[in-house]
């Protein structure tokens, strides 16, 4: 009985995760285009995030979404998340050639970003993240990391294929994925996000 | 389901140091006497109340995981129970106080960007309320088990929650190795 006791509390220390933010974590699917001026220079990226199904159910639990009210329910989800995401500055650390490249986070994103519900009722959020000042990236390398810095969201890209270049950089640049080794471990997934590296020449 | 008053009731199975404290400081109550229950049970409200309201509105931040120090408490408590000398009333406040406290600080929903405060309130609601329930079953259930065979089954179960303690300590440390 004593063993069975410990046992069972081993196994709830060790799966923990629920209401309470103990080891939860959560998968987004990221998807990325650089957006660029006339010039060709950088002026922003923009985003697609994935939310996993279990995150995009929790969000809609017990929100109107009645066929008068869906619009609006989910519109006021799309701007709580993104209010809330402007604090961690959209989770995303950009650098041109190791200098930080500051992103405008309050004013235009607010305004550019969309959420939808997919077939699979998985949260769609679509983004542009503006840079301050619009960036050259010949002959530069623009690398950038994605991390909650809670620990708890998952920012993953599936490949390279995911980051999409238009215009000149797709012929004068080369994305880069760089993804830290597999862990089974959520808590190291989180702490060590993938680098995204485009090298133009 | 993630939020809402259910799981944030059912959140503490998920939460081993929130379960072993709350029922070894159930224990202590129960074998200390019905006699401390009212104000030991009004400072353990007052003092988780507090200790949520501070630990979700991101005023005051402890700088250490408040899990072990959750499991300290419940060892101590454990050994105090098995020891079963009679206590001071001071003492049990201050044990109630600190470890509901800790319990609250440590009761923070996953904060998902977007979620709706609405949600948050009642999956809060819920943890309070399953932690105070908690407290008052493990608090009958010293009593009941101090009043017969001399109280050998309240020590015994002290013992078990002190071995548990013991052992969930010892995986979070080797976790954090």
């Amino acid at each position: 009985m004593k063993r069975l006791l410990l046992a069972g509390l081993l196994a709830l220390s060790l799966g923990s995760s629920g209401a309470f933010a103990h080891g939860f974590h959560y998968q987004v699917v990221v998807n990325t285009g650089l957006v660029t001026d006339a010039q060709g220079h950088l002026t922003g990226l923009q985003m697609r995030w994935i939310h996993d199904p279990a995150i995009s159910k929790a969000m809609f639990d017990d929100e109107d979404m009645s066929p008068e009210h869906r619009d609006q329910t989910i519109k006021d989800i799309g701007d709580r998340l993104v209010h809330d995401l402007q604090r961690y500055g959209y989770f995303t650390q950009l650098k041109l050639d190791g200098q930080e490249l500051k992103t405008l986070l309050k004013t235009l994103v607010a305004s550019t970003h969309t959420l939808v519900l997919d077939g699979k009722q998985q949260m769609v959020l679509d983004f542009l993240l503006p840079l301050q000042s619009a960036a050259d990236l010949s002959g530069k390398t623009l690398t950038w990391t994605m991390q909650d810095p809670e620990g708890m969201g998952i920012l993953k890209y599936p490949s390279s294929n995911q980051v999409s270049l238009t215009g000149a950089e797709a012929t004068n640049c080369k994305v880069q994925l760089s993804t830290p080794p597999a862990s089974s471990n959520p808590d190291e997934q989180a702490q060590n996000p993938q680098t995204v590296t485009v090298n133009c020449t | 389901m993630l939020y809402g008053f259910t799981p944030g009731l059912l959140g503490l199975l998920q939460m081993p140091a929130h379960l072993i404290v709350l029922v070894a400081c159930g224990l202590l109550l129960g074998q200390q006497g019905a006699m401390h229950w009212r104000w030991a049970i009004t400072v353990f409200v007052v003092s988780l109340l507090t200790g949520i309201g501070l630990g979700n509105g991101g005023w005051f931040v402890l700088p250490w995981n408040n899990e072990l120090p959750l499991l300290v408490i419940a060892i101590s408590v454990g050994l105090l129970v098995i020891v079963a000398y009679p206590l001071p009333r001071w003492l049990i406040a201050v044990v109630v106080l600190v470890a509901a406290f800790l319990l609250g600080m440590d009761t923070v929903p996953v904060m998902l960007p977007g979620i709706s405060p609405r949600k948050l309130y009642w999956t809060l609601a819920g943890a309070a309320a399953g932690s105070f329930l908690l407290l008052l079953l493990a608090s009958l259930l010293g009593w009941l088990l101090h009043k017969i065979w001399e109280g050998i089954g309240v020590r015994v179960l002290a013992s078990w929650v002190t071995a548990s303690a013991v052992l969930t300590l010892a995986l979070h440390m080797v976790q954090k190795s």
